[in-house]
Parts: C-alpha cells; sequence; structure tokens
C-alpha cells in the first residue's frame, strides 16, 4: 500500500490527485514501492514543490527545499496540460525547452519519473468519467 | 429565541379562534402551531436572532391566500412568505411572529413554459433543481441560468431579491429577468402585473412574455422581500441552451489584479458569466476547512464562461478572451488562462461543482453557521475592498473567502466576503468581523441585498432621506397594516 501525503497547496494537491490515480495497481507499485528519490518540480509562475518517494510513502514539501535533489523539472501550467492532454510528447517539449531538466543525463530517474508521473498524469487526463463521486465513492 | 414581539398580535383574536380560521382556509392537515413543526421556521445559517412564528400554513391555491391576506390584513397578523429557508439574511424568520407560508411543498409547480417567447412561468415554490431537470428532460434547448445555490433552494426568491445566476455577466441582475408576477396585495386584491396584465380575471398562459411598456409596477415587489405583498406566480426568462459551451480557468496573482482581469474580460461582451473567489476557497472545496495561502501561490480564481451556438463563433469568441488575456499581461498583470475541464481533472474534480449548477457546495455548508455581506459593488472600488476586506478578514483569524462577479459586461459588479462558522461557539467573533466588513463596504459605496435588518439599519444612516421617505410612504400605502414580513429594512 502506497501512501500519499494528502496536499495542502494547490501545486501538491494537484500532485497527489495525479499520483493518487493508480496507487492500487501492481504496476505503479513495483516502480514507486523501490524508490527513494527527491523530485523538484517547479512550475513557472507558481513556486518549486519537492516530490519525496520513499518507498511507500509520497511526499510533498514547499518549504526548506533539500539541496540534494536528484532530478529538477522545470515547465510551465500550458506545458504541463500539453503534456498530459497528449498535444505534446516530453521528448519534442525538451528539445523545443519547453520543459527544462537538471539532471537530464540521470536517464534512469528521469526515465523511471517520466512512468510514474508522466504516465499517471496522461490516465487522469483521458479518463472520461467527470463526477469525482463516482469516482471517489468513500467520500463524503 | 426572543419571545413575539412589538404588537400584542391576538388582542383582536384569540390564538384559538385563528388556528380555526386557518384550519377552515388550509384544511388542518395543512396547518400547524405545535413547536416542533414551528421551530424549523424560526432560524436560518446566519447570525439573525431567531424567532418563532405562531403558525405555519401550506398553501395549496391563491383563492387560499386571498383569504388568509384578508383575514391577516382585518387582524394586524404578520405573513412571512418561506420556500426553503436557503436565504444568506435571515429573511424568513418570522422576527414578529405571525403566519409563515411554506410555497415549498404545494405551491410548487412549473405552471407552463413558452418556447417560442422562451420564459417559465413558475408558482413560488419551485426549485433550481425542479426547473432543471424539466428543461433538461422537455426543453434541453432552452436553459435558465443558476447562482452557487443548491438544487433545493427556490427560483422566484432568487428572482424577486435580484440574486446572480451563471449568465449574470450578459444578463446582470435576475431581477431584470423577471417577465410578470401575480401578486396578493393586502386588501386581498390579486394582481398581475406585466403583458400578463391583459385578460379581467384569468390571464393567457401564453401572454407573460413582457415586462414594458406599462408603468412597471414590478418595482413595487421587486427586492421588497416580501414586505409589500405575497407574489403565487412569476414569469422568468430562459435562453437558448447553445451546443458549445465552455469554462475557461483565470488565475490571477496579486490580490487587486483581479479587479481589471474581470472588467476588462467583461467588457469584451463575449463573456456569459465571470465569478471569482479567494483562492483559500478552491481548497475549501476539497476538504481543506481552513486552508493557509502559502507564498507562491495565486491569489484568485476566475471562471469566464463562453458559448456559441456554431462553432466559429465560439472559436472567434475563445480566440478574443485569449487577446484579452495576453493584453492584460503585458500591462504587468501575471494572470494564467487555463481550460477549466483541463485543469479540474488534474487538480480536484470536486471543484467541478462550482460549474455544474445548481450544486452543494461543501465550502457553504460545512459549518453550522453562515453569513455574508452580499453587495452590487461599483467595479472601479475594486481594487481597494479587496485587499483591505483580506487584511480583515486576517486580522480576526479568519481564512479570507472574497466572492465577486461581474455583472452586464462590467456595468457594475458583486463583492461577497463569505463567513462560515461554528454557531454557538464563533458568533461573535464573526458578527464583529461581519460589522467592520459592511461599514468598509457601505463607506466604498457597496449596496447589500438580501439584507438583513441589523444591515439595513447601517444603511438607513447614510441614505438620502428622501429615498426613506418615499420608501417609507409607498410600504404603509401598500402595506398599511404592516402585515408582510414586518421588520425587514427596519419597518
Amino acid at each position: 500500500m502506497i501512501s500519499i501525503q494528502k496536499g495542502e497547496d494547490l501545486l501538491s494537491i494537484s500532485l497527489s490527485t495525479i499520483l493518487s490515480y493508480r496507487k492500487n495497481e501492481p504496476e505503479f507499485q513495483k516502480l514507486v514501492l523501490d524508490w527513494n528519490k527527491k523530485i523538484l518540480i517547479e512550475i513557472v509562475d507558481f513556486y518549486p514543490i519537492e516530490t519525496i518517494f520513499d518507498h511507500d510513502e509520497i511526499r510533498f514539501k514547499v518549504s526548506d527545499i533539500d539541496n540534494k535533489i536528484d532530478l529538477k523539472v522545470s515547465m510551465n501550467i500550458y506545458t504541463l496540460l500539453d503534456l498530459a492532454y497528449g498535444r505534446v510528447g516530453p521528448i519534442k517539449a525538451v528539445f523545443q525547452r519547453k520543459i527544462r531538466i537538471k539532471g537530464l543525463f540521470k536517464f534512469g530517474i528521469l526515465l523511471k519519473f517520466i512512468k510514474i508521473f508522466l504516465k499517471s498524469m496522461q490516465m487522469v487526463a483521458s479518463d472520461p468519467n467527470n463526477n469525482y463521486y463516482e469516482l471517489n465513492k468513500e467520500t463524503r | 429565541m426572543t419571545e413575539t414581539k412589538q404588537r400584542n398580535l391576538y388582542e383582536r383574536i384569540s390564538k384559538e379562534d385563528v388556528l380555526k380560521i386557518l384550519e377552515g382556509i388550509f384544511g388542518s392537515k395543512n396547518v400547524t402551531d405545535k413547536s416542533v413543526d414551528l421551530y424549523p421556521y424560526s432560524y436560518d445559517m446566519t447570525e439573525c436572532e431567531p424567532h418563532m412564528p405562531d403558525f405555519v400554513v401550506i398553501p395549496e391555491n391563491s383563492t387560499q391566500l386571498i383569504e388568509l391576506v384578508k383575514f391577516c390584513n382585518k387582524n394586524s397578523i404578520p405573513i412571512v412568505p418561506y420556500i426553503s429557508g436557503n436565504n444568506v439574511g435571515g429573511l424568513t424568520i418570522p422576527e414578529h411572529g405571525g403566519i409563515v407560508v411554506d410555497f415549498g411543498k404545494k405551491m410548487n409547480k412549473i405552471l407552463h413554459i413558452n418556447e417560442n417567447m422562451m420564459y417559465a412561468l413558475l408558482e413560488p415554490g419551485v426549485t433550481f433543481g425542479e426547473l432543471k431537470k424539466h428543461l433538461d428532460e422537455k426543453y434541453p434547448h432552452l436553459k435558465y441560468s443558476y447562482p452557487f445555490a443548491p438544487p433545493y433552494a427556490g427560483v422566484v426568491g432568487n428572482v424577486i431579491l435580484s440574486g446572480m445566476n451563471n449568465l449574470s455577466c450578459k444578463l446582470g441582475s435576475m431581477g431584470d429577468s423577471i417577465n410578470g408576477l401575480e401578486v396578493i396585495t393586502a386588501d386581498g386584491e390579486l394582481v398581475r402585473i406585466g403583458s400578463c396584465f391583459y385578460g379581467k380575471y384569468e390571464a393567457d398562459k401564453d401572454s407573460w412574455w413582457s415586462r414594458y411598456p406599462m408603468p412597471d409596477l414590478m418595482g413595487l415587489f421587486i427586492n421588497w422581500q416580501g414586505m409589500s405583498g405575497l407574489v403565487t406566480k412569476c414569469a422568468v426568462q430562459l435562453w437558448p441552451n447553445p451546443p458549445f459551451q465552455k469554462t475557461y480557468l483565470g488565475i490571477v496573482f496579486g490580490l487587486p489584479d483581479i479587479a481589471p482581469v474581470m472588467r476588462e474580460v467583461g467588457r469584451t461582451e463575449i463573456v456569459d458569466d465571470i465569478s471569482a473567489v479567494s483562492i483559500e476557497v478552491v481548497k475549501m472545496t476539497i476538504e481543506l476547512p481552513e486552508p493557509k495561502k502559502i507564498p507562491g501561490e495565486p491569489d484568485f480564481a476566475a471562471l469566464f464562461s463562453i458559448s456559441g451556438k456554431t462553432e466559429s463563433l465560439f472559436r472567434a469568441k475563445e480566440e478574443y478572451l485569449k487577446l484579452t488575456i495576453e493584453n492584460l499581461k503585458k500591462q504587468g498583470i501575471k494572470v494564467l488562462l487555463v481550460d477549466v475541464d483541463e485543469f479540474s481533472k488534474l487538480f480536484s474534480l470536486r471543484v467541478r461543482c462550482h460549474l455544474d449548477l445548481p450544486a452543494v457546495i461543501l465550502s457553504l455548508v460545512e459549518y453550522s453557521g453562515l453569513t455574508w455581506f452580499g453587495s452590487y459593488a461599483p467595479t472601479h472600488k475594486l481594487e481597494e475592498l479587496i485587499p483591505k476586506v483580506n487584511d480583515l478578514f486576517l486580522k480576526y483569524n479568519v481564512t479570507p473567502f472574497i466572492y465577486m462577479k461581474i455583472m452586464k459586461h462590467s456595468h457594475y459588479g458583486i463583492f461577497r466576503p463569505i463567513l462560515r462558522y461554528n454557531k454557538f461557539k464563533d458568533e461573535e467573533k464573526i458578527h464583529n468581523l461581519l460589522s467592520d466588513i459592511v461599514e468598509l463596504c457601505i463607506a466604498e459605496g457597496c449596496i447589500p441585498y438580501k439584507t438583513p435588518a441589523w444591515m439595513t439599519e447601517k444603511m438607513r444612516e447614510v441614505i438620502n432621506p428622501g429615498w426613506i421617505a418615499l420608501f417609507e410612504k409607498i410600504k404603509h400605502c401598500v402595506d398599511p397594516n404592516n402585515i408582510f414580513n414586518p421588520g425587514r429594512w427596519n419597518t
């Protein structure tokens, strides 16, 4: 079971929504459970957010961000939405400098992050169901 | 709970005799004087002092109500109209006791839909949910407009109190979208106002199509909070339901900067509705009851709805909206424009309750208490008002909740700081905060609507005396025995 922190700021709320979508999937669990990395996501115009993959736990930090992060990904909100909705692919976005990556040559980390985050985001985006209460039956 | 105040209501006729007469009019099953039945009608979510009615009646038709009004007028017994008790102004609390007329139970029929002239003729108890369901099922090419209100709130109460809707940027106040009214006046006369005035006894159901060009007597009943007569029918305008519709989300950084963004987008004349909330409200919607804003977060989220009957018209509007936002950016305003359908999926689908109206909005119902300063506002004052009111919220350690709208393509706006609270716990603090907000906003020219009596008392201090004198003359003229919802506007 993976525990994902419930966010209290706009970006961690989003990240929590995106990452929670697949948290019960074996493929997602396999990717996350053996991972211990800190990824800094920066959405231009907003603020940086440190996403901590700590095996069975995913947490977010928006202050006192660690200097030693494993990967930094920076983009604006429009690129984020374009990636999610398939209007641009990650490679093209990097070449067009719509995404800036610090740690580009840490291929393993980058690839795994794409598999975890980008795939989850695209799955959330392509779900035709817009009804929160159908998708979250346990909610009040 | 306060006792029945002012006059002794039952000097002329005993309460027992009143009960008998009411049972004679409405039938014993539709009248109650039992405390257990009366209690729910004695309070609402606001800070307004609760007060028990003496009777509640459930009418079925106008004939019964004419009898009731004549009887009450003769005996000076107050009548308070009630639909679902959802207003945020204590408007249906029977401050002087008397008889609550509950329209919501039986006088809740959609009497007619005229497809050609696009209106719905309604009894007062029809709710937003019922009207929407009826239109969606039987007239999908027509739509009504809905406020940020639950589906069980009443349509007629909203229009005759000049409430909001989700076409406000195009249409303005809901008071402007009334075609006709049927009202019982204090002497028991049944009056039809609007084009439905033809017909000595009955109006043709297809005659409720316009408010003008006769003298506009509707003004005697709109915004009077039930003080001038008992509305028994109301014709409200409907609109074509265009096939192409989309809502954009404007994310605005900088508290005062939301004001020019809303104004400029409003002036484009292409947007159906503009509403904005403090960013904290977005978080409240997803079960964070007391969220804090963190550095770097935006200050406001605004919704811009556009629609078109053809795709090319819709795309042209979309392009113009984007161009307007780009121009605002060039002026140094930090604003991002995204498709709200796309954004809400990645953020939380729960925020869709702000789009799929009418809806129960968690942030408005999760506390036992809810109150506001709901006001019509001069839009050029918003830059000043927003930071000052935000500071007041913070001074009282209350999470800011500001809701705004742009009306009629920026001719005026709605400025509504909203306060949620635990009744019996935070009441004093919230009332002090609200008082401070009221004083500040009235000084800046805001005019509250659906106004509780304590707020109209403050307004009276600054209103032109000529206006008050005329208002009181009219009230006295149409309701000489002060039977209609007494106490409202300090009458």
